[in-house]
């Protein structure tokens, strides 16, 4: 009887140890085995990353336009900062309204600053609207002053004069920010009277004083700021 | 052995069976994971009639108790560790393969099935009272197929207690004898020693089974940071053991980055790590990379985070303890109830919140997360410069920290 009964034991043991052991390893080896599959796959595939910001009107053809700017005005490997007219046609190589064209996608993102007939000073709503501006970056790389002067008087002194405006706004932003990207990120470019007069069609822009009536002459006294949402 | 006792040890069965069926959905469910992914899970007393899920709020529990750190054990030294189910099954089994021998023997009514199957049924009972203790002070939830342990046990208890008084009865009626005080002592042994094994092996066998994922939870990215970055990461606590340093990428909004978060502060192999905060909100207001958002309103609460300055760590935690309630808000677009909530929680940073260099750091640290192309997902947790995988901020988390960390020596291997 006792060995009947000892029999009954190890048959059980054995049994459901047996069972129950080969049932967990099994089930364990097959879902691990499913986790190798899927690591093969995950070294295959990339996950999507952050990156600057690169928007539609970003064509090839002004990506060219704006690498040979940053690069010829400083921006792109060192050098010294800004380009004056002769160089800006030379470098870009487009005409007058193929420049303009490629700032006007840039309408809802910048804005123009307007300046006194000769002067170059800032009024307190272009300050404004300059730290509004540099402050909505969002996920753009560079930032654009394009300074420009009105056909009245002498070219070398409107060419001076766009300088300088172009000088106030950088100016304004390294004092007000004192950020040392400035340096790495502002374009500077001005154009005097010679090269890529306004057109009316920058009326819409968002401008420090709206409420002087939009006349080329006026907006032409002026500097053109945008970030630049294109990854070059 | 007399019918009540027979009786008795059918009540032992279904305690039994019972215990071997809720502890075998449980590994189940556990071992589905192995492959790193999240898969639907049973959380029901009746387990065959109702479907697996994993977005279904009558799972929650579950789900709260499958990856909380009371699971499983030897964590650190096998992915997800050994499921504390997989003991408890051997423990029930072993109660079935005792009411199998003595209803197919008639020797139930013997010391040695009696004293080994009071052993089980108390270890049952007392590991149940232990966990439901857990489970209503540290989890505060009930996780259903955790109940069904827990009664399968209080049944195996009941059947045991009726069996040892019916046995006494049945050995003083049938007079049992042994030839010698050896046999006595090794019949029980015996039963005590198959008690033993039912519950070791199989917690053998798993560990053998479960294979190592160092070079799986070591394989995902590095963290290349640009030379700025310190200057945009955010100091919560200090460590007390602190000797590496840990930069977690969350969005303040992000259910999941709670919950890790969570997690990790309950690790104590987390000690080791000095853990800073690099803020990615997934909110289009800030964020350029989303056309749409994911969590409305978590630009502004990194704003506060930013703003709080040396005192972050307490709005960090204001805003994961409020983020369901935040976060409802944020899918309302009631962002101004939002900063107004903020605001009264924490007055002094009603200004700097709106600022515009606070904007602007914002934005700069987006910028640095462009620059580094860091994955646009939260969370992420980086320990030595190198990403814990997706796949192992919950259930793997312990054992893909200690690699991560150097220290390979688990609590076992």
């Amino acid at each position: 009887m006792k060995r009947f009964a000892l029999l009954v034991n190890l048959v059980l043991f054995v049994g459901t140890v047996g069972i129950f052991s080969f049932s967990l390893s099994n089930a364990v080896h097959k879902s691990a085995s499913a986790s190798e599959e899927e690591v093969r796959a995950k070294q295959e595939s990339k996950p999507l990353v952050a990156s600057k910001a690169e928007v539609e009107y970003c064509t090839a053809d002004l990506k060219t336009v704006l690498k040979r700017v940053l690069q010829s005005c400083g921006l792109i490997a060192g050098g010294r900062r800004g380009c004056q007219p002769e160089e800006v046609k030379n470098i870009a190589q487009i005409t007058d309204e193929d420049f303009n064209a490629l700032f006007k996608p840039l309408s809802k993102r910048g804005g123009l600053i307007l300046f006194d007939i000769g002067k170059d000073e800032l009024d307190e709503e272009a300050k404004k609207l300059i730290e509004d501006l540099w402050a909505d970056r969002r996920g753009a790389s560079y930032f654009f002053i394009v300074a420009r002067a009105s056909t009245d008087g002498p070219a070398v002194k409107n060419r001076a004069l766009s300088h300088r405006r172009a000088n106030s706004v950088l100016f304004h932003l390294q004092q007000t920010f004192k950020d040392p990207d400035i340096e790495k990120q502002v374009g500077l470019l001005w154009l005097g009277e010679e090269f890529a007069q306004l057109g009316k069609d920058f009326c819409e822009w968002k401008r420090n004083r709206p409420d002087v009536p939009c006349k080329e002459e006026y907006i032409n006294r002026s500097a053109v700021i945008s970030w630049i949402d294109c990854r070059l | 052995m007399s019918k009540k006792t027979a009786i008795a040890y059918c009540i032992v069965a279904i305690g039994a069976i019972l215990g071997v069926i809720y502890g075998g959905v449980s590994t189940s469910d556990f071992i589905s994971h192995l492959d790193r992914k999240l898969h639907p899970i049973s959380c029901s007393l009746f387990p065959f009639f109702s479907e697996k899920s994993w977005i279904d709020p009558s799972v929650e529990g579950c789900k709260v108790a499958l990856f909380s750190n009371y699971s499983s054990f030897w964590r650190k030294s096998y992915w997800g560790g050994i499921p504390w189910s997989v003991p408890s099954m051997g423990l029930f089994s072993f109660a079935l393969l005792v009411c199998l021998f003595s209803l197919i023997t008639r020797r139930g009514h013997e010391m040695g099935p009696n004293i080994s199957l009071l052993v089980a049924a108390l270890a049952a009972t007392i590991a149940s009272i232990i966990f439901l203790k857990i489970s209503r002070s540290e989890l505060h939830v009930t996780c259903a197929t955790c109940v069904g342990t827990y009664i399968a046990s209080f049944i195996l208890l009941l059947g045991t207690i009726l069996v040892l008084v019916f046995s006494r009865h049945d050995r003083f009626v049938s007079q049992v004898r042994y030839t010698t005080a050896g046999a006595f002592v090794g019949w029980i042994l015996l039963f005590l020693l198959e008690l033993g094994i039912f519950v070791s092996l199989p917690v053998l066998v798993y560990a053998k089974s479960v294979p190592d994922y160092t070079k799986a939870v070591t394989s995902c990215e590095n963290l290349n940071p640009t030379q700025d970055f310190d200057k945009y990461l955010i100091r919560l606590r200090e460590a007390e053991d602190a000797r590496v340093q840990g930069i977690f990428v969350t969005d303040p909004l992000c259910p999941a980055c709670k919950a890790f978060h969570d997690r990790l502060r309950g690790l104590d192999v987390a000690k080791a790590i000095n853990t800073r905060v690099f803020l990615l909100p997934l909110d289009a207001e800030c964020n350029w990379m989303l056309k749409d958002s994911m969590h409305p309103g978590a630009c502004l609460l990194s704003k506060a985070v930013i703003c709080a300055k040396e005192t972050a760590n307490e709005v960090f935690d204001w805003i994961f303890e409020n983020q369901e309630e935040l976060r409802m808000l944020g899918l309302g677009k009631a962002i101004e109830q939002i900063r107004e909530k903020v605001v009264k929680r924490f007055p002094n940073l009603a200004d700097c919140i709106q600022s515009r260099d606070t904007k602007i750091f914002l934005n700069k640290m987006l910028h640095e997360a462009a620059d580094m192309a860091l994955p646009l997902i939260t969370p992420q947790f980086y320990v030595n410069g190198k990403r814990v995988c997706d796949e192992d901020t919950d259930l793997g988390l312990e054992y893909a920290l200690v690699r991560l960390l150097g220290n390979s020596d688990g609590d076992q291997k």
